[in-house]
């Protein structure tokens, strides 16, 4: 008895300590205040890359101590050299591009033509998919190049994408830059450590002149603007850690922060003296594909424009995204650049009316309801407007099952059947034109079957697709004239944009490009 | 017994044969294009099909399987990730060395604590400190591992401020890990010794040796413990085996890039190669940890190692006859 009773005792002492403990460890510690220095800015990521070689790394971190020899200017759709001006043959098809004399990487190579050229030869021999469009290239002189494309570029501009490099550096490097890049850009890499850390600090010896750096900033903004002495960047790939290294203050931006834990760092939240929530509209849109081939009820347009009409736009940015993100009447967000505001107000887009829909359905001879499949990733967000749509699309009858699947499974099952669903939930990417997010979903030729990704064969988008989006045939009257025409066809269904939501450092302000989608985070300052 | 080690080991080739098929056959069957995952959405169809055939993924399977049997065993090449472009032969040395310390580390400290907690509650049965034992093992084999890491994390890292949260750059940062994994993983070692421990005590010759008079601490070690090994060779044989990829969870926790994440990350992208590669490196581990426990089966029990050198003299003997 006496046992018994003091194993009692220590089950309750036990339980107690671990109780004490849980709620020791709930209370949270306040990061440091900030104090405007600029030494260094730590970024938390989900994921980097294992090695730092220029044609296996591609991304908004690469872009700070890789440059391309010329980008795109979004709003003008012309290219803009970064290392030297490049001019146009009267057909478009030939790029000539003049190198500037006085490019040196971090070690103190001097770039020429023939560097770029061995860099281009690269590329191709590594297979990268960045010169899918070009012919050929050669060059022409010590500085001079030219570049062959196989098509005309579309409205969208044609980048020079390689990264370039100094051919002496690469060859003298152990690994092939893996671990230790040498380039000729705004941030060099000081430490590395494959799927951890990257460290970039600023090359003190860059080579650009004032005026070269104000040209090109006057075009594209603060691309070449280096205010932070260190960027580093750490793999923290479990989210609950990601909001515990704000916590603590080891990181001073997030990007990958869960839902759960954002109100942490929201207007009145505990963390919201240290941090601030910037939601940012990115490059991706919610929309719907609609199966068209005939074992579908969809290949009835009454039911496509039924459903259409039967979802509310506005409840799923309330219900899914609490209101934090914006709606958009096409498939491509209503931020990219050639996106028609008036559209958002227009009769024709299926603004919500469930009247309308049933008498369309009923007109198709399902006034008594059918069952459809959507499918979808996996991912939370995808799964929670699938959720949504199936209690806006069961107001008029429809039975929607759900069937989100990871995302190489996901083209598999859509592939291998033409039944295995009806409405198919997606992200549609870009960043810049709505003729490019077009291209994505009505293109008829860019998929492993004839038709548009919802398999509609039609010639006349396909001619109109084909023609809005070369640099000739693109007008505003061209926009406008294909955005009716899709709407006609109701062959997909825009919903909202996607965003993020991005913890930063109080004080910190964030710089973009002037489309508000490409970050420069060697850019930001202190208010 | 030369013999049987040798023997052992084309044995263990063998495995790891097999386990080579296996896995290639399994990742070329599984759902999912590695091409097009690699290329991204917006690969055109003829892109995909193309890196298809540049990756080597449009030919038959028994060439393909031929082909990569041949590089991996003949010729010793491991391949390069088609994610990120590198031998995956350097990227597992580089990680190695963080799992394997990690996990080596839980090993030693989980038995130092484990073997004799559980001796002591064998010992002590019945009375509150075996019931203590029983019960702390209860508890901390149930909490799972993730919980008890976060709430470490809260305490030390977040509350304290003793120690980092995430990542390796120093010996602090692998405390958190290690004191993670060591509160599990002494859990069973304790409860398989006292249950081996048991089981002996109750045996004549342990109440011979009282009689004889030896001392307690001697008749412990010298006769219960060596009876009671074999069950805690075993679990350490497989722990052994699991100290490449039994990390996984708290490398994904404490953001620390070893073989374990590496693993993962190449399933989700259908990076074969890393896939095919690390699962034959473990499935080599755990059939050489195997091995090593069968071997020491025999030098802690003479009568094991009496059978493995009867048996060979026995393959022997039926030789000689057939020829004779």
């Amino acid at each position: 008895m006496r046992a018994k009773t003091i194993g009692n005792k220590l089950w309750a002492m036990l339980l107690t300590a671990v109780m004490v403990i849980s709620m020791m460890t709930a209370a949270t510690a306040s990061a440091e205040e900030s104090d405007g220095d600029y030494s260094s800015f730590t970024i938390g990521v989900s994921s980097l890359f294992s090695s730092l070689e220029p044609n296996s790394t591609t991304s908004d971190y690469s872009d700070l101590f890789y440059m391309p020899l010329a980008t795109v200017d979004y709003e003008t759709g012309d290219t803009v050299g970064l290392m030297g001006d490049v001019t146009w043959s009267d057909d478009r098809l030939t790029m000539y591009f003049e190198m500037w004399d006085n490019i040196y990487d971090a070690d103190g190579n001097h770039i020429t033509a023939s560097d770029a050229l061995f860099c281009w030869d690269r590329a191709k021999e590594e297979g990268s998919n960045l010169i899918s469009s070009f012919e050929s290239w050669e060059q022409t002189g010590e500085y001079t190049l030219e570049f062959h494309l196989k098509t005309v570029p579309t409205m969208s501009g044609q980048k020079l994408p390689v990264y370039i490099y100094s051919q002496a550096a690469y060859e003298a490097s152990s690994d092939g830059f893996v671990t230790m890049p040498v380039s000729c850009a705004i941030y060099k890499v000081k430490e590395f450590t494959s799927d951890y850390k990257l460290v970039l600090e600023r090359n003190e010896d860059f080579w650009a002149t004032d005026e070269q750096i104000e040209q090109i900033e006057s075009v594209l903004g603060d691309i070449w603007t280096a205010n932070w002495d260190e960027i580093e960047l750490y793999v923290i790939s479990e989210s609950t850690q990601m909001t515990i290294a704000l916590e603590t203050g080891d990181i001073d931006y997030s990007a990958n922060v869960s839902g759960d834990d954002l109100e942490l760092f929201e207007e009145g939240g505990e963390m919201s003296d240290e941090y601030y929530v910037w939601n940012k509209v990115n490059g991706l849109t919610y929309v719907i594909d609609y199966n068209t081939d005939e074992v579908s009820p969809l290949s009835d347009i009454r039911v496509r424009q039924a459903l259409s009409y039967a979802i509310s736009n506005e409840y799923i940015v309330q219900m899914v995204f609490k209101g934090e993100t914006l709606e958009t009447h096409e498939v491509g967000g209503s931020f990219l650049i050639d996106y028609n505001e008036d559209w958002n107000t227009e009769d024709n887009y299926y603004q919500y009316d469930l009247e309308k829909a049933k008498e369309l359905l009923e007109e198709a001879g399902y006034g008594d309801g059918l069952s459809l499949t959507l499918i979808s990733m996996n991912t939370n967000a995808l799964t929670d407007t699938g959720v949504v749509l199936q209690s806006l699309l069961r107001e008029i009858g429809v039975d929607l099952q759900l069937m989100p699947l990871e995302g190489n499974v996901l083209t598999e099952y859509r592939e291998s059947s033409r039944s295995n669903w009806d409405l198919f939930l997606k992200v549609n990417g870009s960043d810049d034109y709505i003729v490019n997010a077009w291209s994505k979903v009505y293109s008829q030729t860019s998929n492993s079957w004839e038709g548009t990704s919802g398999y509609y064969i039609d010639e006349t988008l396909d001619e109109m697709l084909t023609s809005v989006s070369s640099y000739d045939g693109y007008s505003e009257e061209a926009v406008e004239e294909f955005h009716e025409y899709a709407i006609e066809l109701c062959l997909s269904y825009g919903l909202c944009n996607a965003y993020d939501n991005i913890v930063v450092e109080r004080g910190v302000q964030t710089v973009t490009d002037p489309t508000g989608q490409k970050i420069y985070w060697n850019a930001f300052y202190w208010e | 017994m030369y013999r049987y080690v040798l023997k052992r080991l084309l044995m263990s080739l063998v495995v790891i044969l097999v386990a080579a098929v296996l896995i290639f056959t399994i990742m070329n069957v599984v759902p999912g294009d590695p091409a097009a995952a690699l290329l991204g959405d917006d690969a055109t169809y003829e892109e995909i099909l193309a890196k298809r055939q540049a990756m080597g993924l449009d030919g038959p399977f028994m060439v393909r399987l031929g082909q990569y049997l041949y590089k991996f065993f003949i010729k010793w090449d491991f391949g390069t990730s088609w994610f990120y472009g590198t031998p995956i032969i350097n990227e597992v040395a580089v990680r190695l060395p963080r799992t394997v310390f990690i996990s080596l580390i839980n090993l030693f400290i989980s038995l130092a604590v484990g073997i004799p907690v559980g001796i002591m509650a064998a010992l002590k049965r019945g009375k509150w400190q075996d019931r203590g034992v029983l019960s702390l093992a209860m508890l901390f084999q149930a909490i799972p591992s993730f919980w008890l890491s976060m709430e470490l994390i809260l305490l030390f890292a977040v509350r304290l401020k003793w120690l980092p949260a995430s990542g390796i750059g120093s010996w602090r940062h692998y405390i958190l890990p290690i004191i993670s994994g060591l509160l599990g993983g002494w859990c069973g070692n304790a409860r398989t010794t006292r249950q081996s421990m048991l089981q002996v005590m109750r045996d004549d010759y342990i109440t011979t040796a009282r009689a004889k008079g030896l001392p307690e601490g001697r008749v412990i070690i010298h006769h219960m413990l060596p009876n009671a090994l074999m069950p805690i060779i075993t679990m350490v044989g497989g722990a052994i085996g699991g100290i490449v990829g039994g990390a996984l969870v708290l490398e994904r926790t404490f953001s620390i890039p070893g073989v374990g994440t590496y693993l993962l990350s190449a399933v989700n992208n259908r990076d074969y190669p890393v896939v095919e590669t690390v699962t034959i490196l473990l499935a080599a581990v755990n059939a050489l940890s195997m091995l090593l426990v069968d071997l020491t089966y025999g030098f802690v029990d003479p009568r094991i190692k009496a059978q493995y050198v009867s048996s060979t003299n026995k393959g022997r003997r039926a030789v000689k006859s057939a020829k004779s």
